[in-house]
């Protein structure tokens, strides 16, 4: 419907990050620099950490361990992106992914004698059900009461810590020493891809068929369509028979299952039980990866695995380069402040280059 | 349940109130934040992040400075300026204001979180000082709940009188208002709508840094990352409760955080409760007071929307 | 009437004013003057440049060329602050007031006074009153805007600039909300302000209300002066035709009506207001396939509430309504266009189209989510471009193509958009709620067409209407609203502009 590619257009929707990510860039490196680390040493380490670093009999390949990481940050930013299309703002995504967490690792250790084919999508399915079901609160809660979902989202994301918490430490404890539950079943694990120790698993592939049925759902559907209609202007699409109460419901059902499901592919895949301090933080930077990729599923992606870059090449630079790994966070945070006010970036980008004319014609005044 | 009658009947109710008051103190500050900026048409989810800024300038300057109330001033100051980031990212740049408060309250997390591992520290930041004598504490029945708080506490109370001072019978506040409600009024009458929306979350910044400043220097006296956990967003579901009001959303602060209270003393009497349940009470009880009330409540009428 | 022209002196002058906007030359080269004391008319229809001017006079908008001068002297105007010192008020179209403040906080926004830190709410009361007894307006400087009417509303636009001392009053459609009783009022206070010497400037399209009012007219058209008259020397299909460049067909062409059965029926609706005050109060009537049942009201006497509940945007409080003998109880919009309803919404931008979707997205609003538009869930782009490429055609919408934004489109074509989507449906009855606001004359006599054909079809049309003529012209019977009540009914053939005007008022 929306017809009409260009390299303009693309680029149009392109700079705009990529300007982003790259001020943010120079800011850390400014950062660093004070603090005095060689920020060139600091990224080079970055840079191979995240893509670069072969896998050995004991270490996973960068390159294959930057998709691992990039898994959660694409699925939870496909969910957070389409609140975002609905004009809503899940900002819950982390209880969301708990919940998911703890309810796939209840079916896949409380349910045994299933044979893989079974069980491995019940457990991922119970994940998305509990996140559909966490974040559907919050979309009842606006459609029927107004509630505004900003605040209740984050309400639910403390509860969702404190009833995760409650039951690995309670109901759900093992018999280990440490407080975890008891081991998901071998027919719930979602197998890894590459023979150990590489850790790459089948969740990358979820993640790109999740992209592709983003993509069909908003391009190709009237449900799609129909969220894009109540996010764009809320009144006309109720003026014109769309039932707006009925959208919210259904998008924070559908933002939440792929937010349970992003915390289902974790302990399945990775976990294989779940940890009573199971912290992860996703929840929180996928807000940055959705606005990033600008709400379309190839810009997720690429949003995700530059996510999942500066997560993975983090650890190597501490060790390498000495630089503490919290310096992501700041660039993170630097890189959503630009997107989220891309204005910035270009008045920045305008200023520099009125200065720069006149700091040539000075170098030439000074050379005649 | 007989320990829970029990406790009951020994909890002394007005000692209740009194810590009830001392946690409701960064949720009001919040309450207050959000009164400022909203009446002046400008939505403040940033309030959170504002506040765990404050936390750890706070922290960080008391301890660098020797005295808590340099470090307060620099918890004000640093709350203003993340309070002045938001006003760029959503006045200048119009940028959806709860994307940017959003946007805001991440980057608050993600830099005070760097600096505090970046540069760890075992030191703890002197308290601020006790405002009455050790003697006005302990009169009987009262003496914990008016005279045992800290200064902040006061503060707060001061503060929500000031509000509606300010909001109801001043110059800035009937243009505060105007701004809120009918932008385009005040433009042409001649008043500089940006400026006064821009200034207006400038003071919501100063009062989420004091809010911010009760953690670290009236509370634990040490920095955690996240350690506001969530008390912006509760302020803002009191100011919603309160009707963009001061005094009401003072009380509906009290509202939040009684049954909180009330659940400490039932682990003081040890009746057996899962805590890490009961501590979900606040966010459960903003949860249903949203759902009860946000319908009934009419916020001003330009609330979020840029200008022009 | 015309008053013998005043002298001479020019209290104001704009000289070769030229503003662009994207697209649109507003204002080309415009030169316009005011005399001390007079009432200079600015007359042309939606769109031809006005209000740019006036905006532009009052410093909200800046020229690209061109200059003001105040009696004599270039004067620079940054901001509507600049405007008021140097003497000029205005009282916008909508009004510029807040609804929950008082009229006197209202009336000192911006020049408040002060006792120490704290407001003085004592010396502006004072000076309101002398200012009301003066010039003969009455109000209550602590009254709530939002309790007063529209034309007690207008009384408080224009002694606020009184109290700003303004010496040129810029006037912007003033008569669009008020009954003719009301105008006459309003007409009376104009001269008594003339007499004391203040001028103004009055922008209407109102051909009547100018020829009456007004010292001299200067005609604007597609953002150019076309000319300036007196009422003396010119008559109204003169003034008409300077307006729109053609000569204009001042009545619709319509036979009598043919009512037949009963289609919307409603008993006893009671509403509130997004305040929370009673809109709509006990409001009874049917209207009947082929008949236009207009509704007259002074605008916010309950009829944007009743459209609302009819339409199914808001929940009444007790009442019933049926629509071709379906009842229709919690009625949300999707059922009530599934009952055969077609809703022209009093404000477009808000509820009639999405601005960043394409028109031909914009055209099946309603009905994309069903055959022939979606199939087993999918949508069929092309039957959409195909839907979209006809009605372009047959409502005659000037547009690039089916995927331009509905946006960038003036309002005439937006409207148009509107009416094509809603009466590409089939149409059992018609709900038009203000269906041609600011749309241009072109537009007006298209869309006035359409409604009469689809009576003549058979539907049964419900008209809300804030212009008594397209009331007057377009209806066949008449109910008017006062305070959310039905307070009477006219055959439309058996009455007058004097008589609705008085049921208005709540007078009859």
């Amino acid at each position: 419907m929306m017809k009409g590619f260009s390299i303009n257009k693309i680029w149009g929707r392109t700079w705009a990050p990529v300007a982003s990510v790259g001020l943010a860039l120079l800011i850390a490196a400014v950062l660093m620099a004070i603090t005095g680390t060689d920020p060139l040493v600091a990224y080079r380490a970055l840079f191979e950490g995240a893509f670069l670093r072969p896998g050995t009999d004991t270490r996973a390949t960068a390159f294959f361990e930057t998709l691992v990481a990039a898994t959660p940050f694409m699925v939870l930013a496909l969910g957070i992106s389409l609140s975002f299309a609905a004009g809503l703002f899940n900002i819950g995504a982390e209880g969301q992914l708990y919940m998911g967490a703890l309810v796939s690792t209840m079916a896949g250790f409380m349910i045994k004698g299933l044979p893989m084919a079974i069980h491995l999508p019940l457990a991922l399915l119970a994940g998305a059900l509990a996140g559909a079901i966490w974040a559907g609160i919050a979309g009842w809660l606006k459609a029927a009461r107004g509630a505004p979902e900003v605040v209740t989202t984050i309400m639910l994301n403390y509860i969702a810590f404190s009833v995760v918490n409650y039951m690995v430490n309670g109901p759900l404890r093992g018999k280990t020493t440490a407080p975890r539950t008891p081991d998901i079943e071998a027919s719930a694990i979602l197998p890894n891809l590459l023979p150990p120790p590489e850790r790459l698993h089948w969740g990358i592939a979820i993640a790109i068929v999740c992209g592709m049925l983003y993509w069909v759902l908003m391009k190709k559907t009237p449900l799609g369509l129909r969220i894009q209609l109540v996010g764009s202007n809320l009144k006309a699409a109720f003026n014109a028979g769309i039932n707006v109460n009925q959208t919210y419901v259904i998008t924070m059902l559908l933002s939440g299952a792929l937010c349970g499901l992003a915390g289902a592919i974790e302990v399945l895949a990775l976990y294989k039980f779940l940890p009573s301090e199971f912290t992860t933080g996703y929840g929180f930077d996928s807000i940055a990866v959705a606005l990033l990729g600008g709400g379309n599923p190839i810009g997720i992606g690429l949003a995700a695995i530059l996510f999942g870059a500066l997560f993975n090449g983090a650890t190597y630079m501490q060790f390498s380069a000495g630089v503490s790994n919290y310096i992501i966070s700041v660039l993170q945070a630097f890189i959503i402040i630009f997107v989220a006010a891309p204005g910035i970036v270009r008045d920045l980008f305008a200023w520099v280059r009125k200065l720069l004319p006149r700091s040539a014609k000075q170098t030439k005044e000074l050379a005649s | 349940m007989e320990q829970l009658l029990e406790a009951l009947r020994n909890i002394n109710y007005i000692f209740l109130l009194a810590v009830a008051l001392r946690a409701a103190t960064p949720i009001v500050f919040a309450a207050l934040g959000g009164i400022f900026s909203e009446r002046a048409g400008v939505v403040n989810i940033a309030l959170e992040g504002m506040m765990l800024t404050s936390a750890y300038v706070s922290f960080r300057v008391a301890v660098m400075a020797g005295s808590p109330w340099v470090g307060l001033v620099g918890g004000i100051i640093a709350a203003v300026l993340v309070a002045a980031l938001h006003a760029v990212v959503s006045i200048r740049y119009r940028t959806n204001q709860v994307v940017s408060g959003t946007v805001i309250n991440i980057f608050a997390a993600g830099v005070t979180g760097y600096l505090y591992r970046a540069f760890p520290t075992t030191a703890s930041a002197d308290y601020l000082p006790d405002l009455f004598p050790a003697s006005m504490k302990n009169l009987p029945v009262v003496g914990s709940l008016i005279f045992d708080q800290g200064i902040l506490t006061y503060a707060m109370l001061i503060g929500v009188f000031l509000t509606g001072l300010v909001l109801f019978r001043t110059r800035w506040g009937l243009r505060t208002r105007a701004v809120g409600e009918l932008p385009r009024a005040a433009d042409t009458a001649g008043i500089n709508v940006n400026r006064t929306r821009f200034i207006n979350v400038l003071i919501s910044g100063a009062l989420a840094g004091l809010g911010g400043a009760f953690f670290t220097l009236q509370t634990v006296s040490t920095f955690s990352p996240n350690m506001t956990s969530g008390q912006g967003y509760i302020g803002l579901a009191a100011m919603i409760f309160g009707n963009w009001n001061p005094v009401p959303a003072l009380f509906a602060s009290l509202l939040f955080t009684i049954p909180q209270a009330l659940a400490g003393q039932f682990q003081l009497f040890n009746v057996p409760l899962p805590y890490q349940l009961l501590s979900t009470l606040p966010y459960l009880l903003t949860i249903i007071t949203l759902a009860g009330f946000m319908r009934r409540s009419t916020p001003p009428a330009a609330d979020g929307i840029p200008y022009p | 009437m015309s008053d013998p022209l005043p002298s001479p002196e020019i209290a104001l002058e704009m000289r070769g004013i030229t503003k662009r906007f994207p697209g649109v030359l507003a204002n080309d080269n415009i030169t316009f003057d005011l005399r001390k004391g007079e009432i200079h008319a600015l007359l042309g229809e939606n769109g031809a440049g006005k209000s740019t001017l006036m905006n532009i006079l009052y410093g909200l908008y800046h020229p690209d060329q061109g200059e003001v001068l105040l009696s004599g002297k270039s004067v620079r105007i940054h901001g509507p602050r600049d405007a008021i010192g140097l003497g000029i008020g205005m009282v916008h179209q909508h009004f510029m007031l807040v609804p929950p403040l008082t009229v006197a906080e209202n009336i000192v926004l911006g020049m408040e006074e002060t006792r120490g830190p704290l407001l003085d709410s004592v010396t502006p009361v004072a000076k309101i009153r002398k200012i009301a007894a003066e010039y003969g307006l009455e109000i209550d400087p602590d009254a709530k805007i939002s309790d007063l009417s529209v034309g007690l509303q207008q009384r408080v636009e224009i002694v606020k600039t009184l109290y700003r001392n303004a010496r040129v009053l810029v006037l912007d459609e003033p008569t669009a909300v008020l009954t003719p009783q009301e105008v006459e009022g309003l007409f009376i206070t104009l001269r008594k302000l003339v007499s004391e010497g203040v001028s103004i400037i009055f922008i209407s399209h109102k051909l009547k209300e100018v020829m009456a009012i007004a010292n001299r007219i200067t005609v604007l058209r597609q953002g150019r002066v076309v000319g300036s008259t007196t009422p003396a020397e010119a008559d109204e299909a003169k003034l008409a035709s300077m307006m729109v460049g053609r000569p204009v067909l001042l009545k619709v062409d319509k036979g009598p009506a043919q009512p037949r059965d009963t289609i919307l029926s409603l008993s006893h609706i009671k509403a509130l207001s997004d305040r929370r005050a009673q809109a709509v109060n006990d409001v009874s009537f049917e209207v009947k396939a082929g008949e236009i049942v207009g509704i007259a009201g002074v605008e916010g006497n309950g009829q944007s509430e009743l459209v609302e509940v009819l339409t199914g945007l808001r929940t009444p409080q007790s009442g019933a309504v049926t629509i071709g003998g379906h009842a229709m109880p919690n009625q949300s919009p999707r059922t009530v266009i599934k009952a055969g309803t077609s809703h022209i919404p009093e404000d477009r931008h808000k509820y009639g189209m999405i601005k960043d979707f394409p028109i031909s997205v914009n055209l099946v609003l309603s009905t994309f989510d069903g055959p022939p538009f979606a199939r087993n869930g999918i949508l069929d782009d092309a039957t959409i471009t195909k839907q979209a490429e006809r009605l372009i055609q047959e409502f005659d919408i000037r547009t690039p193509g089916p995927f331009t934004k509905i946006g960038s489109l003036s309002g005439g074509n937006q409207q148009k958009v509107v009416v094509a989507r809603e009466f590409s449906r089939p149409m059992k009855l018609l709900i038009a709620a203000q269906p041609t606001r600011g749309v241009d004359v072109g537009s007006i006599e298209f869309i006035h067409k359409r409604i009469v054909e689809a009576r003549d079809k058979g539907a049964a049309v419900l008209l809300v209407s804030a212009e008594l003529d397209e009331i007057m012209s377009l209806s066949d019977r008449i109910l008017v609203m006062f305070k959310g009540q039905i307070v009477g009914e006219r055959v439309t053939a058996q009455t007058t502009r004097q008589d609705i005007g008085l049921l208005m008022m709540g007078k009859a």
